[in-house]
C-alpha cells in the first residue's frame, strides 16, 4: 500500500471512521512504521492546538442583544408593512374618489350646444333666421327667440 | 426527574408562539457557533456580529426548518456560509500574528484566561496565534471540515450533512487539511520538543 493512502487511512483512523478490517490493517502498520506513528502524533498535536485556540467568549449580554435586535427588526418591518399598507389604501381611496368625480361630472355635463344648422335644417339657407343664426357658433335660448321674432 | 428539553421540544414551543424557547436555543448554541466562526475567520473582529447574524437568520426561518435535519447542523451551515461569504468579501488572506492581533485583543484574552502563570499565558497565547495563523493558510473548505471535526467532534456523516457534501469528500478534505497543517506546524512543534 502506498504511503499516502496509508496516511489517508490514518486520518480516518484517528477520527474513528474506519471499518474493523481497516482498523486492524492500520494498527498493524503503526506497530511497524515510525513515520506513521509520527504522523498520528502530529494529528493529535494539531487537534489539541485547534481546540485550545477556540476560547472565544461572547459578551455576557449577547443573548439579550440578539433578542433585542430581533425585536427591533420586527418592529421596523411592522412599521414598514403598516406604512405600505396605509399607502396602498390611500392610493385606492384616491383612485375611487377620482373615478366618482369623473363619473359625476360626466353625468352632470350639459349637452353641448349644437351648431345652428342642426336646429334650422328646414329653414331655407338664405332666410333671415338662418342668416342671423349662422353668424353665431353657438345658440342660446335668447338667440332662438330673437331669431323667431325677426322672422 | 425532569426529562431534558430537546431541540425538537424547543422548536415546537417556538412554533407554538413561545418566543422564550428561541432564547434557550441561542443560549444552547451561541458559544459553539461563535468559536466555529472564530476559528474559521482567524480573528475576533467579526465574531460577535456574525454569531448574532446566525441567530437572526435562524429566527426568521425557524418556522420553515426541516426537522429531518438536526438543528445544530443547520445552525453550523448558516455560520459556515456566513464565514465563507466573509472570507470572500475580504478577498485577501490576512496573516494573523501577535503583532497584528486587533488592538486590545491581548488584554481581552488575558482577562478571560483562568488563573494561570504568566509563562503559561504566554505559551497559550503563542500557540493560539500560531494555530490561527496556520488555519488561515488552509483553503476555507478544508479549514471548515477540519474545524467541525476537531472542535465540534462531528462525525464524517454529520459534517457531510452540514456542508452538503459526500462523506468521501469530507474524508478527503480533512486528510488534506491535516497534511497541510502538519507541514505548517512541523517546525513549531519540533522546536518545543
Amino acid at each position: 500500500m502506498k504511503h499516502k493512502t496509508m496516511e489517508e487511512l490514518l486520518s480516518a483512523y484517528y477520527d474513528h471512521e474506519l471499518t474493523a478490517e481497516q482498523t486492524q490493517l492500520v494498527e498493524r502498520h503503526l506497530r511497524e512504521c515510525i513515520h506513521c506513528r509520527e504522523a498520528m502524533a502530529a494529528f493529535q498535536n494539531a487537534g489539541d492546538a485547534l481546540r485550545s485556540a477556540a476560547d472565544f467568549e461572547l459578551a455576557p449580554m449577547f443573548t439579550a442583544n440578539v433578542l433585542r435586535t430581533i425585536r427591533l427588526e420586527k418592529e421596523e418591518e411592522g412599521s414598514w408593512f403598516s406604512a405600505v399598507s396605509v399607502g396602498r389604501r390611500l392610493v385606492w381611496a384616491l383612485g375611487v374618489v377620482s373615478v366618482v368625480i369623473v363619473g359625476a361630472s360626466a353625468l352632470n355635463q350639459p349637452e353641448s350646444p349644437l351648431p345652428p344648422e342642426v336646429y334650422f335644417t328646414s329653414e331655407p339657407v338664405d332666410s333671415s333666421v338662418t342668416r342671423t343664426l349662422l353668424q353665431k357658433e353657438e345658440l342660446s335660448k335668447d338667440d332662438i327667440i330673437i331669431a323667431a321674432l325677426i322672422d | 426527574m425532569n426529562k431534558p428539553v430537546t431541540d425538537a421540544d424547543l422548536i415546537r414551543a417556538f412554533r407554538g408562539g413561545h418566543e422564550d424557547a428561541f432564547e434557550e436555543l441561542v443560549r444552547r448554541y451561541q458559544r459553539a457557533i461563535a468559536n466555529v466562526i472564530y476559528l474559521t475567520l482567524g480573528d475576533r473582529q467579526e465574531v460577535e456580529d456574525l454569531t448574532q447574524e446566525v441567530f437572526i437568520r435562524a429566527y426568521k426561518s425557524l418556522s420553515r426548518f426541516d426537522e429531518s435535519s438536526t438543528l445544530y447542523s443547520w445552525l453550523y451551515r448558516i455560520a459556515v456560509n456566513l464565514c465563507i461569504d466573509e472570507i470572500r468579501r475580504r478577498k485577501i488572506r490576512r496573516t494573523l500574528s501577535l503583532q497584528t492581533l486587533p488592538e486590545g485583543a491581548m488584554e481581552q484574552e488575558q482577562a478571560s484566561t483562568q488563573t494561570s502563570s504568566p509563562a503559561d499565558d504566554l505559551l497559550r497565547e503563542e500557540r493560539r496565534a500560531v494555530i490561527l495563523k496556520t488555519l488561515e493558510r488552509l483553503s476555507p473548505t478544508y479549514r471548515v471540515a477540519l474545524i467541525l471535526r476537531e472542535y465540534e467532534d462531528m462525525s464524517y456523516q454529520q459534517i457531510a450533512q452540514t456542508l452538503h457534501i459526500s462523506v468521501q469528500a469530507v474524508k478527503s478534505r480533512i486528510f488534506r487539511a491535516r497534511q497541510e497543517l502538519k507541514e505548517y506546524l512541523k517546525n513549531y512543534f519540533e522546536e518545543r520538543r
